[in-house]
């Protein structure tokens, strides 16, 4: 009998793994829509047609959009809330319903690249760390010139046309920038706790040489902390050189704080190869994590769980006051790299609207209202008042909202909607501000360092790729195998440098350093 | 007389003809039944997604629609020879399969053989479980079974084997070197079990009549090996081969994707195909792009397909070649 049921078995396990070799099961998991969109009913719409046929600005029939943004990869049961609250608002106005996902950085790209090329689950978005140029040229993204015209003054107002046409490809918009930092200075971010422990005068460390003492003093005295932690594989990503680009891939780049507009490989560069040098220095001595290359892993979970003793990170002024709040291992930074305006930094993430979507319209009077409607920008940002956060003092911020903070009895690790992300959204400017830290005029002091950084010498320029396109693509590969793993220390530039030029040059890098060298010209004269 | 009886045959021919061909087909209802969900699923899975070749041959425009997209005729597949990734594609594709087929053929066989040796029930039951279970692993897992091996922070070879021997420790992930090694080994041991239980059937059938007669003829095991085992499961790794053979130009996206933990230094090595037009899709986010690779794909595995076959029939004979 026994051997009856095993022989069954048997065959059921091999029919089964029959099925299963038809199929490969590992891609990653494509586009993880968040539950279904019927969320909230749409009892009202119905009655209130009449109304509909007043009020230009309704949809004709109700309209569920899916927003789609970044943030902590956990899954949130605050997310059904907060959408119910913002649809209540959105559905009253316009007759629209939102679907609101959440992706982590670690598969963000991965995630939005399969979005958009199926054209499901996205109406609207946050563009980031996908090749923007290419996602609009192939008609992934919607264009907004007229939509924005008609439906979006309030975004014009909010921005300004100098940063809406940073968002321009082939002289069409098809994206716009955030309020948020717009320039950038780099740096490294730490545990106070950590520093303390060890009596590190952090605030004296000027340079990569200084912080190297430093983590090689938490190398021996803390016991399983790696001194420097990587995100997604990512270690450094811009350390004082403008991408003129796609900030990914930099090819073809003005090194040195980009005041000489002499285009030059950035992989030739003294500047990358003495940063990559001190790397591999580092990671040979065991400052950086060891797998930094394969984590999937962000260095915030680390420093969590305070097996890290800093990363590194672009900075903006109050970058740790900021993110405080939501740390249980509090952070100092110390800038390395003084702060830097780019074009890349005003375009790298940009809110689109998807070019399959059904409804551009109802997209762009959401996104309008998200830049302009404080209570909308809000809740998206933060949740929901008396739920996941309370007001400490009403209106002090200096446009007339809020200090905010954690709802009592609620924390980074318990609440149902936590604040991350949000530098993403949007528009910050015209919301709330978290935490007591931050001064009143937060937002005031960030369009300062946006306005008052260092310029590159091509702030403004954009390049259009389209004549290179075959050799950027090539490049990309080439690229994609070496740089993040040179800048995690993990490969020795002295071998590894001159392979990868080789590679580059091979694929055709001089003939986009000669076209963007081209390009850039003629606009500096234009501007001249 | 014989006239008469061929008039009558023919007749008898003409009357049967007709009702039979209807008789044929009613009798082979049941049998066209069955093979038209296959078929249906053919079309839908192999067939109907062919015509999304043409996307290789033009840049897409989502907004146009993939049929009213420009033609940019042969320009998508430039990037693909600009730099060696074609040829190191192609390369690793092809060496990398025939070498599983060559490695995981011996072993699977080997394997087999020596469960056939055993006496004892219940153990024969037990090993076959255990030789088939990484089959039932999911590939994901699988990845993080090598990881806890090869990490360098907690991985047991770096931590454990080397340490123990004082040998220094080696950054798995950063060193294409070993992934040849790696990845055969893995892709082995995942999938030997399966293609075993194959050849352990076949060995099960096989008479023992025939041993028997080797042992009175006073053959010793490995002779009943060679002499009787062997020979009889000659057709069905000549079945199994060619199968292979057939889906050469085509890896297991798993294996090279998730393994490698998509490591950068590694992709020279590890990249195949199908990680490649994955990857470009990914990174590139250009459909015409990785469609071509796509085709290139398809191409060269249909040609290597043909010569695989023509060379069988060749050497082996009509009736072992696929068609």
């Amino acid at each position: 009998m026994a051997k009856r049921i095993l022989a069954v078995l048997l065959a059921a396990v091999l029919t089964l793994s029959l099925a299963a070799c038809g199929g490969n099961g590992a891609t990653s998991s494509t586009a993880s829509e968040s539950s279904a969109s019927e969320t909230s009913e749409s009892g009202e719409s119905s009655t209130e047609e009449s109304g509909a046929a007043e009020e230009d600005l309704r949809e004709p029939e109700l309209v569920t959009l899916d927003i789609v943004t970044m943030a902590s990869g956990k899954e949130e049961s605050g997310v059904a809330q907060v959408e119910e609250a913002m649809n209540a608002i959105l559905e009253e106005k316009f007759n629209v319903n939102v679907n609101l996902t959440f992706l982590p950085f670690g598969s963000y790209a991965e995630q939005t690249t399969l979005m958009l090329s199926s054209g499901e689950g996205v109406d609207l978005m946050a563009v980031y760390m996908v090749p923007y140029a290419s996602c609009a040229t192939s008609g992934q993204l919607y264009p907004m010139d007229d939509l924005i015209e008609k439906y979006g003054q309030g975004i014009i107002e909010q921005l300004g046309w100098d940063k809406i046409n940073c968002g321009r490809v082939d002289g069409e918009l098809f994206g716009l920038t955030q309020g948020r930092d717009l320039a950038a200075s780099e740096g490294f971010a730490y545990s106070l706790e950590m520093a303390e422990r060890n009596n590190l005068d952090m605030d004296s460390i000027k340079t990569l040489d200084d912080l190297g003492e430093a983590l090689k003093v938490i190398k021996e005295n803390e016991e399983n902390v790696w001194p420097v932690a990587v995100s997604a594989g990512e270690n450094i990503r811009n350390w004082g050189w403008d991408p003129l680009g796609d900030q990914m891939i930099n090819l073809g780049v003005l090194t040195d704080m980009a005041q000489d507009t002499t285009v030059v490989n950035l992989y030739e560069s003294e500047q990358y190869k003495n940063l990559a040098t001190t790397m591999y220095e580092w990671m040979q001595a065991g400052l950086i994590q060891a797998d930094a290359v394969n984590t999937t892993e962000t260095s915030s979970t680390l420093m969590e769980a305070g097996t890290a003793f800093g990363y590194f990170t672009n900075l903006k002024p109050y970058y740790a006051e900021e993110n405080n709040p939501n740390l249980q291992n509090k952070i100092g930074t110390i800038e390395l790299v003084e702060g830097l305006a780019t074009t890349d930094r005003v375009t790298m993430g940009l809110w689109s609207i998807a070019g399959a979507t059904e409804h551009p319209e109802a997209a762009m009077k959401v996104l309008n209202e998200l830049y302009c409607n404080p209570e909308v920008s809000n809740l998206y940002m933060y949740g929901i008042e008396g739920v996941h956060y309370q007001v400490v003092e009403a209106g002090a911020v200096s446009n007339g909202q809020d200090v905010i903070t954690f709802a009592d009895g609620l924390d980074a690790t318990t609440t149902t909607y936590r604040k991350s992300g949000t530098w993403l959204m949007p528009n910050q400017f015209i919301g709330d501000i978290w935490g007591t830290d931050l001064p009143h005029d937060y937002w005031d002091a960030t369009n300062d360092f946006n306005n008052n950084s260092l310029k590159s010498k091509a702030y403004g320029f954009s390049f259009d790729a389209t004549k290179t396109a075959n050799e950027i693509t090539a490049c990309t590969n080439v690229v994609n195998k070496y740089h993040k793993a040179l800048l995690c220390g993990a490969l020795n530039p002295e071998e590894t440098l001159p392979k990868f030029n080789q590679e580059l040059k091979d694929a055709g890098i001089d003939a986009i350093i000669t076209e963007k060298q081209a390009q850039l010209d003629a606009w500096l004269a234009e501007q001249a | 007389m014989s006239t008469k009886s061929a008039a009558l045959e023919k007749e008898m021919k003409v009357r049967t003809a007709k009702p039979n061909k209807r008789l044929r087909f009613y009798r082979c209802l049941p049998l066209y039944l069955m093979f038209l969900p296959g078929a249906l699923y053919l079309l839908m899975d192999k067939y109907i997604p062919m015509t999304g070749l043409i996307i290789a041959f033009k840049k897409v425009n989502w907004r146009k629609g993939i049929l009213a997209s420009d033609w940019v005729g042969l320009s998508n597949f430039t990037y693909l020879f600009k730099t060696k990734d074609a040829f190191n594609i192609t390369r690793n594709t092809l060496l990398y399969n025939l070498s599983f087929i060559v490695l995981g053929t011996v072993i699977a066989i080997t394997i087999a053989i020596l469960l056939n040796e055993i006496t004892s029930k219940r153990l024969k039951q037990v090993y076959q479980t255990i030789i088939l279970l990484p089959y039932l692993i999911s590939i994901v897992v699988v990845s993080y079974l090598v990881f806890a091996l090869l990490s360098s922070e907690t991985g047991f070879i770096n931590n454990t084997i080397l340490k123990a021997f004082g040998a220094d420790p080696i950054s798995w992930y950063t060193e294409p070197k070993y992934w040849p090694f790696i990845l055969v080994i893995v892709h082995i041991w995942k999938v030997f079990g399966y293609d075993c239980i194959l050849y352990y059937a076949t060995l099960v059938g096989i008479d023992h009549g025939y041993y028997e007669a080797a042992v009175i003829d006073g053959a010793n095991r490995w002779q009943q090996i060679v002499h009787v085992t062997l020979p009889s499961l000659l057709p069905t790794i000549i079945t199994l081969t060619l199968m292979a053979i057939g889906k050469i130009f085509y890896s297991d996206f798993g294996l090279f994707y998730q393994v490698p933990m998509d490591s950068g230094p590694l992709m020279d090595i590890t990249s195949t195909i199908d990680t490649y037009v994955y990857r470009s899709l990914i990174t590139l986010n250009d459909l015409g792009m990785s469609s071509a690779a796509g085709v290139y794909q398809s191409i060269v595995g249909f040609i290597l397909v043909l010569l695989a076959n023509w060379s069988v029939k060749k050497i082996g004979g009509e009736e072992n070649a696929l068609f």
